[in-house]
């Protein structure tokens, strides 16, 4: 038996076995192979999907950062500095991490006014307009909380130039475990509040919302075209 | 879930797969160059926080200057927080805020007049940070 047959027998196996337990094959069909969808789908609807990639871009790049950055107000800054200039590719994965925010935000204004022109939110997709709007919402705040990790002059310009009265971070860490920006350093319990909202807490709300997000888009299908 | 051959002859509708996915696929990659680019050739701000001579002004992203700039106008960081909540809240609401039957806001003048003035404002306020 030559190379190839063997090979395709080993493939047909695998499926087989998959097969016979998860019946994946219909659902495939279902959903890929034999779905089918109406022409002349505008190309601006892609811009939720944009807002996706942006996000799992920022997920992945995250992780990375994760393994080498110290949440504390003395070591954040040169671990930061450590990743750019010392851990290979760690320039571009950090680049990726703080510039891929910026179209992610395009993405979802230009998604969002789109939809609010076409009054693509009336019924029955209302929920699909406050789970996005959610979205978005929580986009500003995690770039928010962002910028305050890695204790560089926007970080504490953030706290002190505007007022020190303006933080929202610092407003819910104030009333938890005090100032962020503690008689003129930034405190570390503080830093490590924002850093757990900013992996933690608002990625797991974002990932939720927008699981919920989709399954609607799936259940109602995608808006007529005006 | 939604099945879009309800009510449709064959001319109206195309395969999901493969038209779908590569039109998708193209967008993705086009995406991921247009990041790419940014990395090349987006301006970075990265200084030590202790460093007087600075050689560039710190500033946030451009999406956060109107919300930095909303903070300059009102002191009082509850009050400040209270409005930015009030306006997500009301961001968030719009389809049950607006319960005119008509689809298209070109359509609803007063609506129209609401939206295109929160966006100028919003575009003023980032300008006056901006230039602050």
């Amino acid at each position: 038996m030559s190379k190839t047959c063997k090979k395709n027998k080993f493939s047909q196996n695998i499926n087989n076995w998959f097969e016979e337990r998860y019946q994946l094959e219909d659902v495939i069909e279902k959903n890929l192979t034999k779905k089918l969808i109406p022409k002349g789908i505008s190309w601006f609807r892609c811009m939720g999907g944009f807002a996706l990639i942006a996000f799992l871009m920022q997920v992945g790049t995250g992780i990375f950062l994760v393994f080498y950055y110290v949440p504390s107000a003395s070591e954040a800054f040169n671990s930061v500095q450590y990743i750019r200039h010392t851990v290979s590719y760690g320039w571009l994965i950090q680049k990726v991490h703080a510039v891929a925010p910026h179209f992610m935000v395009v993405a979802l204004v230009v998604h969002m006014i789109r939809i609010l022109f076409k009054g693509l939110y009336k019924n029955p997709r209302e929920l699909h307009w406050v789970s996005g709007a959610l979205l978005l919402v929580l986009t500003l705040v995690i770039c928010y909380t962002g910028t305050f990790l890695p204790a560089n002059s926007l970080s504490y310009w953030g706290v002190s130039s505007v007022g020190g009265e303006v933080a929202m971070p610092t407003m819910v860490t104030d009333h938890t475990v005090g100032s962020y920006h503690d008689g003129g350093t930034v405190s570390n319990r503080n830093l490590v509040a924002v850093y757990a909202l900013h992996i933690a807490c608002i990625p797991i709300m974002m990932c939720i919302i927008m699981g919920f997000h989709f399954l609607m888009i799936r259940r109602t299908g995608v808006s007529e075209p005006l | 879930m939604v099945d879009y051959s309800k009510g449709r002859s064959e001319e109206e509708l195309e395969a999901f797969y493969p038209n779908e996915i590569l039109r998708h696929t193209l967008l993705t990659f086009l995406f991921i160059s247009a990041v790419m680019l940014g990395v090349m050739f987006f301006p970075e701000s990265f200084q030590k926080s202790t460093d007087e001579f600075a050689s560039f002004p710190t500033r946030p992203p451009w999406f956060l200057l109107p919300f930095y700039h909303c903070s300059s106008l009102i002191n009082n960081k509850i009050w400040h927080v209270t409005t930015l909540a009030i306006y997500a809240i009301t961001f968030i609401s719009i389809p049950f805020l607006d319960r005119n039957s008509e689809r298209s806001l070109w359509k609803k003048p007063i609506f129209l007049s609401i939206v295109i003035i929160n966006l100028l404002m919003i575009i003023v306020f980032g300008l006056i940070k901006f230039h602050l």
